[in-house]
């Protein structure tokens, strides 16, 4: 069979024409491939950039609020508590007995 | 381009990033012509067969570094371009009908793309083979066309070598009965 039948297709495109075709698709295939590379490159570094601001900023929110916290337990100590709860002429007794009550070497 | 290279060569400059480029116009100078005709075998149209060449250039592009070598480089790219031929042609078929449904409105192209009289043989030749079930068709196409062994064509469709004899043998039977049959009309 193979020798009665043609084995070219019925077209009119010739070995030119296909060629054209194959070199065109190719082009594009690149321009494609190198098109979704700079696009998944600016993701990346978008992403990049976002995960760092975002870390930062959560980062630092937590150092301030590791800071207030230094504060108030800094403003709330059990002594300054007791002084503030003391009517003011017992605090100055109280005071004046520690500074009495250091002896002098 | 004129140098051709082997396989391998392709192969290994397609991993490389810097020379992948340059492996990936070895490959479509060597393959492009071949594969646009495997292609358009199956699709008939022109515009489908530049579509899903450019489709399946792009897998080839993306999916090199999953390609083993268990396989031929020739028929791990034929397999790429017969699915994505395949999957444009499923694309033209409503819900749960058949690609063979679609070898009717395929032969009707085939007229309007072609300048050669309806009883030409080469025009006789891809009416009987659009007579065939697709796969059959697509079988018969490697093996008649590009004259590919029967070995290559099973590592493409997935098919037993027995069976793809057995397919071959009936299509020439059915071909030469439809040419037998239209030839003198």
């Amino acid at each position: 069979m193979n020798s009665e039948l043609p084995h070219n297709m019925p077209y009119r495109d010739d070995d030119e024409y296909v060629s054209r075709i194959v070199e065109q698709c190719t082009q594009q295939t690149l321009q494609k491939q190198y098109n979704y590379t700079h696009s998944k490159q600016k993701w990346v570094i978008a992403a990049s950039i976002v995960s760092i601001v975002g870390c930062s900023a959560v980062a630092l929110s937590i150092l301030f609020q590791r800071l207030d916290n230094i504060k108030e337990m800094t403003q709330d100590s059990p002594l300054d508590t007791f002084l503030a709860e003391l009517p003011d002429n017992e605090t100055s007794m109280l005071t004046d007995y520690y500074i009495d009550d250091i002896p002098e070497y | 381009m004129d140098i051709i290279a082997d396989d391998k060569t392709i192969v290994q400059m397609l991993i490389k990033p810097d020379l992948r480029e340059t492996g990936f116009k070895m490959l479509t100078h060597k393959y492009g012509q071949r594969l646009y005709w495997h292609i358009r075998r199956i699709v008939v149209s022109h515009n489908d067969a530049e579509d899903v060449l450019q489709n399946t250039f792009i897998k080839i592009f993306s999916n090199i570094s999953t390609f083993r070598g268990d396989c031929e480089l020739l028929s791990w790219i034929y397999k790429i371009a017969t699915n994505e031929a395949l999957h444009l042609l499923r694309s033209h078929t409503r819900f749960f009908q058949s690609i063979d449904t679609l070898n009717y409105s395929l032969s009707e192209q085939l007229i309007t793309e072609t300048d050669l009289p309806p009883n030409a043989p080469e025009v006789l030749l891809q009416q009987a083979l659009l007579k065939l079930p697709t796969q059959q068709r697509i079988a018969f196409n490697m093996r008649y066309f590009d004259n590919l062994p029967y070995e290559q064509i099973a590592e493409i469709t997935g098919k037993n070598i027995g069976t793809l004899k057995t397919n071959y043998h009936y299509a020439v039977e059915k071909i030469a009965t439809y040419i037998t049959e239209n030839s003198a009309l």
